[in-house]
C-alpha cells in the first residue's frame, strides 16, 4: 500500500546540531517533513495532514478563506481547509464563471457570476472537492477538507514544520494534485517520543507525477 | 430568397436580444486595422483567381474587421452569444452577424455533462480559432483549412454535446462527443470547387454574400446559407484530451444536400459536401504550441452529380510564447481536383502552398500589434481564362493593429 513512497526517519543524532537548538523541548518536538518527487525535486505545495492514532486531538479550529478566480484560473488552485470551514468563491475576471462541484465532500454550483454576489459556501465533511468552471472546463481547483488536528502545505523548498508536536504515535498524511491516485493521500505512521528533540521525515515520491498543468491563462481562455 | 430561413432566423434573433437585457451581459467591440502591402493576384473578391483578401490594387491602410460581440447568462443554466462584424464598405450588409446561438449548458452534478447548442455558430474544427468572435490567436491570416471553414461552413440548427469529464474525477483524461443536425447549408462547396483555398480572415456573414470567380463568366456574390433541398445535413465528431497539454479532435459533415435541386432565387445548386477532418493541438510548459490539421472531402453538383471535386488540405503551426510576445510559423498545404463535369474543356485543378510567419506583441491587454508575412505559391489552370498563367506566387506583408473595448455589465 505504501510502496510509492519511503518515509525515512532520520536519527536525531544526524541532526545533532539542530537538536542543540531544542533540547529544552522535552515534551513537545519539532516536526519537520520534507517532499521529494520521483525526479528528485523538491514538491512544493503538497498538503500535509498530522493525525494522532491514539485519537485523542480533535480536528483544527475552522477557518474562513476563499478561493478567487483571476485571469482565468482559482487562486489559489489548493485550499486546505479544517472541517467546518468558510470559503467565499469571488470572481475578480471580467468573464462570468460558473463555480461547481460533484464531489461527495461537497457538491454545489454556483450560476453564472462575476464579484462576490453569494455568501461563502461551508465544507463540513472531509475530502477532496475537486471545483470546476463549467464555462471554462481546463480551470481546476481542489479543496482538501481535513478533519486533521495538524495540517499545512509544504513550501516552495517541499518543506512544512510543526514547532510543536506532543510526544505520541501520529500517521503523516502527503497529498498533491499531481499524485497519481488523487483520491487517497500517502501515508505512514511516525512516532515522536519526548527524547526528540526534533525529528525528520523525508517522503520521497517514488512514482512519475501527472504533468503539471499549463498556466490556465493559456488554455481557459478557449472560446472555440 | 425570402424562404423559411428568411423568417426563421431573424426570428430567432429577435428572441435572444428580446431576453438578452435580463442579465448581466459582456460586451466587447474590437478594432482590428491593417497596414497591408500585397503583390497578389485579383483578389478572389473582385472576381480574381487571387488566394488573398488584399491585393496589389488595394495595398495600403485596410479595415481588417470592426467586431461586435455581446454574450449573456440567461437564468442559470442558459447563454447566448451575438457575434456581428463588419468586414468591407462594399458587403451585402454594412454588419452582419458571424454567430448568434443559445447553449444550454447546466452544472454538472456528474462526470457525464450534456450541452445543447442552438442557433448559427461553427462546428467545433478551428483549432487556431480560439478567440472570442472565432478569432485566430496567432495570425492576421488563417489556414487554407480553417478560412475555408469560415467562408463556407455554418451549423444552422442545434447541436449536442456529451462530455466526460475525467479532470473532476481524478483522470487526467477528458472525452467528449458531438453530433449535430442543421439545414442552411447547402451551397458549402461551390467556393471550394470553382475558386479553390484562400488563406484570409474573413468569415462570411450569416445574411451575407461571397464574392467568387465562376467559370460561367467572372464573379457572383454566392449565398452559402440558404436551405435548398429541405433536406437537414449532420457532422459528428468526437474529442480527447490530456490534461491541458494535448487535444484530439475528428469531426464527419455532411450536408446531406439532393444536388440536383436548384434555387433560382440564388442561383445556385445545392451542393452535395462531406468531409473528415482531424486536429491535434500540443502544448508544452515552457510555451511552445503545436498544431496540425488535415481535412479531406468532396463535394458534388447537378443532377446525377454530373460534376465532381475532391478537396484535401493539413497545416503544420509551431507557436511560442515569450511574455508579451508571440512568434508563429505555419505551413501549409492545399488542392482541389475536379474529377467530373458535365461540360466539355478543362478539368478544374488547384495546388498549392503556402508558409507564414508572424509576430505578435501585447503591451497592455486586450492591444495586439501584428506584423506578418504570408507567402502563397500556387498553381490553378483555371488562371488560364482569366489570360494569366496558372503558377502564382503571392505575397503579403501586414501590420495589424487590434484593439478590444470591454463593456461589462452587471
Amino acid at each position: 500500500m505504501y510502496r510509492f513512497f519511503d518515509a525515512v526517519r532520520k536519527p536525531a543524532a544526524i541532526l545533532a546540531t539542530l537538536a542543540a537548538c531544542g533540547t529544552t523541548w522535552a515534551l513537545a518536538g519539532e516536526l519537520s517533513i520534507r517532499v521529494v518527487a520521483n525526479d528528485g525535486l523538491p514538491m512544493a505545495g503538497a498538503v500535509v495532514e498530522i493525525r494522532d492514532l491514539a485519537g485523542q486531538l480533535s480536528p483544527a479550529t475552522p477557518i474562513d478563506t476563499r478561493m478567487d478566480q483571476l485571469d482565468l484560473a482559482f487562486a489559489p488552485t489548493v485550499l486546505v481547509v479544517p472541517v467546518g470551514s468558510h470559503i467565499a468563491f469571488p470572481n475578480s475576471d471580467v468573464v462570468s464563471h460558473q463555480v461547481y462541484s460533484f464531489s461527495p465532500a461537497k457538491k454545489f454550483q454556483l450560476p453564472l457570476y462575476r464579484g462576490k454576489p453569494y455568501p461563502p459556501l461551508t465544507f463540513d465533511l472531509p475530502g477532496i472537492v475537486t471545483v470546476g468552471c463549467n464555462i471554462h472546463d481546463n480551470m481546476l481547483g481542489y479543496v482538501f477538507v481535513t478533519d486533521a488536528p495538524y495540517y499545512g502545505r509544504t513550501t516552495a523548498a517541499g518543506t512544512w514544520f510543526i514547532a510543536a508536536l506532543p510526544p505520541g504515535s501520529y500517521a503523516v498524511s502527503v497529498w498533491h494534485p499531481r499524485l497519481r491516485n488523487l483520491a487517497r493521500p500517502l501515508t505512514h505512521n511516525v512516532s515522536v517520543s519526548p527524547a526528540d528533540a526534533h525529528s525528520e521525515f523525508l517522503f520521497q515520491i517514488r512514482e512519475p507525477l501527472r504533468p503539471q498543468r499549463l498556466t490556465a491563462k493559456r488554455t481557459a481562455g478557449d472560446s472555440y | 430568397m425570402l424562404s423559411t430561413d428568411a423568417i426563421a432566423r431573424p426570428l430567432l434573433l429577435c428572441g435572444l436580444l428580446a431576453a438578452a437585457p435580463l442579465a448581466a451581459q459582456q460586451v466587447d467591440v474590437t478594432l482590428d486595422g491593417r497596414l497591408v502591402s500585397s503583390d497578389s493576384r485579383t483578389s478572389f473578391l473582385d472576381g480574381g483567381l487571387g488566394k488573398l483578401r488584399a491585393d496589389a490594387n488595394n495595398t495600403g491602410l485596410e479595415l481588417g474587421r470592426l467586431r461586435f460581440g455581446m454574450s449573456g447568462p440567461l437564468g442559470e443554466s442558459f447563454h447566448y452569444v451575438l457575434d456581428a462584424s463588419v468586414w468591407s464598405t462594399d458587403d451585402t450588409n454594412p454588419i452582419d452577424l458571424t454567430e448568434a446561438y443559445l447553449e444550454w449548458r447546466p452544472a454538472p452534478s456528474s462526470v457525464w455533462r450534456s450541452r445543447v447548442k442552438a442557433g448559427a455558430f461553427y462546428p467545433a474544427i478551428s483549432l487556431e480559432h480560439r478567440a472570442a468572435g472565432w478569432t485566430n490567436k496567432y495570425f492576421l491570416n488563417s489556414s487554407a483549412l480553417n478560412t475555408w471553414i469560415g467562408e463556407e461552413l455554418r451549423t444552422i440548427g442545434v447541436e449536442y454535446n456529451l462530455d466526460w469529464l475525467g479532470a473532476q474525477r481524478n483522470s487526467p483524461f477528458d472525452f467528449g462527443l458531438t453530433a449535430a443536425a442543421f439545414g442552411w447549408n447547402d451551397p458549402a462547396g461551390v467556393v471550394v470547387a470553382f475558386r479553390g483555398f484562400a488563406l484570409h480572415d474573413r468569415q462570411t456573414p450569416l445574411f451575407g454574400r461571397l464574392r467568387t470567380w465562376t467559370p460561367g463568366g467572372g464573379r457572383q456574390q454566392r449565398v452559402l446559407f440558404d436551405e435548398i433541398d429541405g433536406r437537414p445535413g449532420y457532422h459528428i465528431g468526437a474529442q480527447a484530451k490530456y490534461s491541458d497539454r494535448v487535444l484530439l479532435r475528428a469531426i464527419h459533415y455532411n450536408n446531406r444536400a439532393d444536388s440536383a435541386a436548384f434555387d433560382a432565387a440564388i442561383d445556385d445548386y445545392a451542393w452535395e459536401t462531406n468531409f473528415n477532418s482531424l486536429g491535434l493541438r500540443l502544448q508544452s510548459a515552457n510555451d511552445w504550441t503545436v498544431i496540425a490539421q488535415w481535412l479531406s472531402g468532396e463535394t458534388f453538383v447537378g443532377p446525377g452529380r454530373h460534376d465532381a471535386w475532391y478537396f484535401d488540405t493539413q497545416f503544420l503551426l509551431l507557436a511560442r510564447q515569450r511574455g508579451k510576445q508571440r512568434f508563429a510559423v505555419r505551413y501549409d498545404w492545399f488542392a482541389t481536383t475536379q474529377v467530373r463535369s458535365a461540360y466539355p474543356g478543362l478539368l478544374g485543378r488547384d495546388r498549392g502552398n503556402a508558409q507564414i510567419v508572424s509576430w505578435t506583441y501585447e503591451p497592455i491587454p486586450r492591444l495586439e500589434l501584428t506584423a506578418e508575412y504570408l507567402q502563397v505559391d500556387s498553381n490553378y489552370n483555371r488562371r488560364l481564362r482569366l489570360g494569366e498563367i496558372p503558377r502564382a506566387r503571392e505575397n503579403t506583408l501586414q501590420i495589424g493593429v487590434r484593439y478590444t473595448f470591454e463593456m461589462n455589465h452587471r
